[in-house]
């Protein structure tokens, strides 16, 4: 009865998502990909952080200075976060890039830092492993001359997309820019990344970077607006992250993420069922929750589901061959699928599969970005990457439940 | 505050949706048990017919009427073999129904009970793996004794099954369970001892 419940439940929760996504997209088409001229051009200072870049620091800080900007209005302060490499050997071969040191580990301790010698009415924040397109800036600095926008974002692409991996996440980043796009026409932007994201420089002074948590980028981006200023996101200007290559560096990094997320949710509850903030409130903070329960149930089933499939495996031990019995687990636990698939959840699976892949694909063409092969790798995507994410949430989920130590 | 709107509007779509899904989902669900349901009764009227038949028949011409039973029998028996084999394939069970009739064509009754058996899904699951090694050789009929069909009730009195779970093999009746060499033995000895499970 309680799995009925829950399958139903999650059902429901899957289809209302779905058309969530999809009636937002309808009702901002026109707005997505509207770009805002600058009519003047503000003087910018790039803070870079960097702690052991020295394969990174040279390309992303010549891509800075490729940057299509007025040199008198651009100001690129590195800050070397107790590296013990040739981090800043590297960072003072460049002539018009301003070395700072801070001795502290942390981020927040060398944004703080840039941002006491920072000079530009405009900060941009910037991974030493982030790459920027040349238009980047330019395209991005026209959102402030509305009063009301405290930071923008961009759209990150991933920089080198080879392997199964690497293909994934490009269709996740894609997904993931449109879905910060529909958002911010929500005033619902959470997060402002060290992809040369911009903030206005007074608001941030006031706010300053916290050490308190492992997603300073979110921290700041929910500080801003709850100070009542808008993070908008701009679409065409795009910058390059470097991507993790392998499951482990990529488990290490959305843990970072995800428990980032968790902190922060934490950290800013008052704006938890806010008023004031409808749709971060009521929608969007809860929601993310409600998946994560929903992904460990899943996840507990399956488990649950496997493990007394292991169970006759062993009790088969002494009877069957062993090619014989991976077979039998293995329709053991397609009994599993078959309550997913039985005629009540067949059409509501049906309907959350085909939208998530109609959305995908749609923000997949609407980045210019769909090739066939992307589009043949969807569907995988729907079920390997999901998949694999949400035991990443769930892990991230349960450190920081069990207060696990917290690894840069 | 206008744009709340779209949550209203998102919630009245989606219950719409899902209760299509639901609604499609039991009409689905009611067809196929209403059809199981009526199958089922036609083929216990068929076997009541049997009974009266035989008793009937009993006192006039024993030949005749064994013939023209066994002609009754073997239809009716058909028309389980067809239901049995789908209802199976609908409760996902682990136990492969099939098999055509050839020459030699061996068969295994096997007494299960549904509910609370643990030693059934084992069985189940071993038949499975024995009906993939002598493939069309044996006919395997899974029979809940549960369900209270007369006809599983005759097979029971006539092999004498008393407990789950049971299995005849060529109207030899191994009560308990049957696994591990004992089952292959067997199996070779009566089906066929030239498949390589048998070497």
């Amino acid at each position: 009865m309680i799995k009925t419940i829950f399958y139903l439940a999650s059902a429901f929760v899957g289809i209302y998502l779905n058309v969530w996504y999809m009636l937002l997209i309808l009702e901002n088409r026109s707005r997505l990909l509207v770009k805002e001229k600058a009519k003047r051009l503000p003087k910018v200072s790039v803070l870079i952080p960097a702690r052991n870049e020295e394969k990174n620091i040279a390309d992303t800080l010549k891509s800075v200075l490729n940057l299509d900007y007025p040199k008198n209005k651009l100001e690129v302060i590195a800050i070397d976060n107790g590296s013990t490499d040739m981090t800043s050997k590297i960072v003072k071969t460049f002539k018009r890039v301003i070395l700072l040191s801070e001795r502290r580990p942390g981020k927040s301790y060398a944004l703080n830092k840039g941002l006491s010698v920072a000079t530009g009415e405009i900060i941009g924040t910037l991974d030493a492993d982030t790459l920027v397109d040349k238009g980047c800036l330019k395209k991005t600095v026209g959102y402030f001359k509305d009063k009301n926008v405290g930071a923008v974002t961009n759209f990150v692409k991933v920089e080198d997309e080879k392997g199964l991996l690497g293909k994934f996440q490009t269709i996740e980043y894609a997904f993931s820019a449109m879905t910060k796009k529909l958002i911010s026409f929500l005033n619902s932007m959470y997060v402002a990344p060290g992809t040369l994201s911009l903030l206005r420089k007074d608001i941030v002074q006031e706010i300053k970077y916290s050490n308190d948590t492992l997603g300073e980028d979110m921290d700041m981006a929910l500080s801003i607006t709850k100070k009542g200023y808008r993070v908008v996101n701009s679409l065409d200007a795009v910058s390059y992250t470097r991507i993790p290559k392998n499951l482990k560096n990529l488990f290490k990094q959305r843990i970072r993420w995800y428990r980032g997320f968790i902190e922060n949710t934490i950290k800013h509850s008052d704006l938890m069922l806010n008023r004031k903030f409808p749709h971060i409130g009521f929608f969007i903070f809860p929601i993310a929750y409600v998946t994560t329960f929903i992904g460990i149930c899943f996840l507990a089933l399956l488990i649950l589901e496997s493990a007394s499939s292991i169970q006759i495996f062993i009790k088969n031990f002494l009877y069957i061959p062993v090619s014989d019995q991976v077979n039998l687990a293995y329709k053991n636990l397609l009994t599993f699928d078959a309550i997913l698939f039985s005629p009540y959840y067949l059409i509501s699976f049906m309907f959350i599969f085909s939208t998530s892949f109609a959305l995908l694909l749609y923000s997949l063409k609407s980045l210019s970005l769909a090739r066939k092969t992307d589009i043949v790798l969807l569907p995988l995507y729907m079920l390997g990457y999901y998949f694999l994410i949400m035991i990443f949430w769930c892990s991230a989920f349960f450190m920081e439940l069990f207060r696990w130590k917290k690894r840069w | 505050m206008v744009k709340l709107n779209i949550y209203v509007k998102t919630f009245l779509v989606s219950m719409g949706i899902f209760l299509i899904g639901i609604l499609i989902g039991m009409g689905v669900e009611n067809y196929l048990t209403s059809d199981f349901a009526s199958r089922t009764n036609y083929v216990e009227e068929s076997v009541r017919e049997i009974e009266l038949e035989m008793l009937y028949f009993q006192d006039l011409n024993e030949t005749y009427s064994c013939n023209f039973l066994s002609e009754i029998v073997r239809r009716t028996n058909n028309n389980l073999d067809e239901l049995s084999g789908q209802l199976l394939k609908y409760s996902e069970s682990n136990v492969l129904f099939g098999g055509t009739d050839i020459e030699n064509l061996k068969t295994i009754l096997y007494f299960y009970d549904k509910s609370g058996c643990g030693d059934c899904v084992i069985q189940g699951s071993i038949l499975s793996i024995l009906k993939d090694s002598f493939k069309e050789k044996v006919m395997i009929f899974p029979l809940d004794t549960k369900v209270g069909l007369t006809m599983i009730g005759i097979l029971m009195d006539r092999f004498n099954v008393t407990s789950v779970p049971s299995l005849v093999i060529e109207e030899k009746t191994y009560s308990g369970i049957v696994v591990g060499e004992a089952l292959k033995r067997i199996s070779c000895d009566i089906i066929d001892e030239n498949i390589t499970t048998c070497s």
